[in-house]
């Protein structure tokens, strides 16, 4: 009896290990990955997106409402997100509270700053800002470097 | 009696734990006349036969998921050290921005300078490719900018997959995870 039991577990432990199957499932990022500030490399006429955090360091709430660049033709906030249908797609996003002491993250596969019909070419190595707008804090700058 | 049943488990265990992993899909019958990011003409996938080719799917217009796509092949790229019998493709669901001059800078942008097919081409070739993976686009929302300029964006399906050598899909991936690249070098490790 032995015998068969342990031959049921050696084979349940062997489709445990071996059955990883030709589908990997979504697994989800962890909330404290280190997000890298930059903006991505990119072409004149392409898009870009940058990385970055904004602390309100204000003793009161506030709202990013906007932001701007002189290098697109075209600066927005977008999110990143999954589809009911299991698509990935972006939306923008105008209205971001922020309380205050919070952080926003602007990361990958989340909250990002697009950088549309880019103006001229961003070679790693550039120095690029962006302009947050916020209700109560104003426009803020955020000067990033360029790279992958 | 119970020694033989164990003995019959047994093969049944290697048995479970094959090199072979099941077909997905074949695309081997298929045929796709398209352009590479030199303009050069690619017959996908016969002009890759014989070799495993890993496979994202991107549009250059979306800098956030699909960079995570072409990070990850380049990581696959550079974990498998540059394998020789591996082609590493992406190809855009969006040809008519993503021409092959287009491809070529967004490459470029990468760091990419060889060992990396970028395909594009006809609409009717390039969606047909993307029926046959099972890689779905839909144009979503539309901005105009302020000289008038339209800029629409995809929501798009998120994959990578590796063909084996016959141009059969044995793996699929979510592209984007940032856990792929170590999963796919450890599939392509077990069978190559």
């Amino acid at each position: 009896m032995k015998e068969l039991i342990s031959g049921i577990l050696l084979i349940s432990i062997s489709f445990i290990a071996c059955s990883s199957g030709n589908k990997t499932e979504p697994v989800l990022e962890s909330e404290e990955t280190p997000v890298d500030q930059r903006i991505r490399p990119a072409a004149a006429g392409g898009t870009s997106a940058a990385y970055f955090t904004y602390t309100n360091t204000l003793a009161e709430a506030d709202t990013i409402v906007g932001v701007s660049s002189s290098i697109a033709a075209l600066t927005q906030i977008h999110e990143t997100y999954e589809t009911e249908d299991g698509m990935m797609g972006m939306r923008e996003k105008t209205n971001i509270p922020v309380q205050p002491e919070e952080t926003v993250i602007f990361k990958q596969g989340g909250l990002h700053v697009m950088l549309m019909q880019l103006q001229e070419d961003l070679s790693s190595g550039d120095s690029v800002s962006v302009f947050l707008n916020l209700v109560k804090a104003g426009e803020v700058e955020v000067n990033l470097q360029v790279k992958n | 009696m119970k020694k033989i049943i164990l003995i019959l488990l047994i093969p049944v265990l290697f048995l479970s734990c094959g090199n072979d992993p099941d077909v997905i899909d074949d695309m081997g019958d298929a045929s796709f006349k398209l352009l590479d990011q030199d303009s050069a003409a690619v017959n996908f996938p016969d002009d890759l036969e014989g070799k495993y080719v890993v496979m994202g799917f991107i549009y250059t217009n979306c800098p956030d998921i699909c960079s995570l796509i072409t990070q990850n092949l380049i990581k696959i790229q550079e974990d498998l050290n540059y394998p020789q019998d591996v082609e590493f493709v992406a190809a855009t669901f969006d040809p008519v921005r993503d021409t092959p001059s287009t491809l070529k800078n967004y490459a470029r942008s990468f760091g990419i300078e060889e060992g990396f097919t970028f395909l594009t081409g006809d609409s009717t070739q390039v969606f047909a490719l993307m029926d046959s993976a099972r890689v779905r686009s839909q144009v979503s929302m539309s901005q105009t900018t302020e000289d008038g300029r339209e800029l629409y964006f995809i929501n798009h399906s998120d994959k990578i997959m590796v063909l084996n050598k016959e141009s059969e899909v044995i793996f699929e991936y979510g592209g984007s995870q940032r856990v792929v690249p170590s999963i796919v070098v450890e599939d392509l490790n077990r069978i190559r």
